[in-house]
């Protein structure tokens, strides 16, 4: 008899946070101070991520290993 | 897999508190969480990644009766895990054994989309690349026709195209 699976959805992948830094300059010169106007510490700033799949999988009330 | 410092924890928090299940990762003392910073330019992005204990993980680190409890699988970022892709093909083969199954290669940092990719797509069912992926995995130019390539090896090549879009593949 097959048993129902206990998840919609596992995966098996990189675990790590992202780091955005908003306002940079588009070039940057060595050993020189650089300032970020803004910053954000997410799961999700890359869209194809397994934690950004995870997240919103999650959230849209799957079940997820 | 993550390390045992702050920046793993600050995942599974986050994670958790969305509804996954993290009860399967595994915290490895004296090692560090992976980190991409991004950097946003007006039309493109710079992505600097920190592979930390991306790269550490093994197949043998896998519970394969818990991974496979699943309605379906999905890897991403293949060419990050280096200790699991020379069997990342055995993976998909045991997960397409009774479950469907996606890839999301991701970007190859060292660009050189080894044939050992193209090895893993016949237990793929569903084919993610972006745009450049797929050229690059297809060996042509061309998106339309790189789809195509890839098409006549798995069922479902959904390239993703930023603002345009995607491009969809159903088979040849």
């Amino acid at each position: 008899m097959k048993t129902e699976a206990k998840f919609d959805l596992s995966l098996a992948g990189e675990l790590n946070l992202d780091l955005i830094l908003y306002g940079i300059p588009t070039t940057f010169e060595l050993d020189r101070e650089h300032l970020a106007s803004g910053l954000c510490l997410t799961l999700v700033a890359r869209r194809q991520s397994s934690l950004t799949i995870s997240h919103f999988w999650a959230i849209a009330s799957r079940s997820i290993r | 897999m993550i390390g045992d410092a702050a920046l793993g924890e600050i995942c599974l928090t986050r994670l958790a508190r969305s509804g996954a299940d993290v009860s399967g990762v595994r915290r490895l003392a004296g090692r560090q969480t992976g980190l991409t910073v991004v950097l946003p330019q007006p039309h493109e992005r710079f992505i600097l990644t920190y592979l930390g204990v991306i790269a550490e993980m093994r197949f043998e680190d896998l519970d394969l009766t818990q991974v496979l409890n699943a309605r379906h699988f999905h890897l991403s970022s293949l060419f990050l895990q280096r200790a699991l892709r020379p069997r990342v093909g055995e993976l998909f083969k045991l997960a397409k054994a009774g479950i469907s199954t996606s890839l999301d290669t991701n970007d190859d940092p060292e660009d050189r989309w080894e044939e050992d990719v193209l090895g893993v797509l016949p237990w793929v069912d569903v084919l993610l690349p972006n745009q450049y992926e797929a050229c690059r995995l297809a060996r042509h130019d061309e998106p339309a026709d790189a789809a195509a390539i890839l098409g006549e090896r798995v069922p479902l090549v959904i390239m993703k195209r930023g603002e345009r879009g995607v491009l969809a593949q159903r088979g040849k």
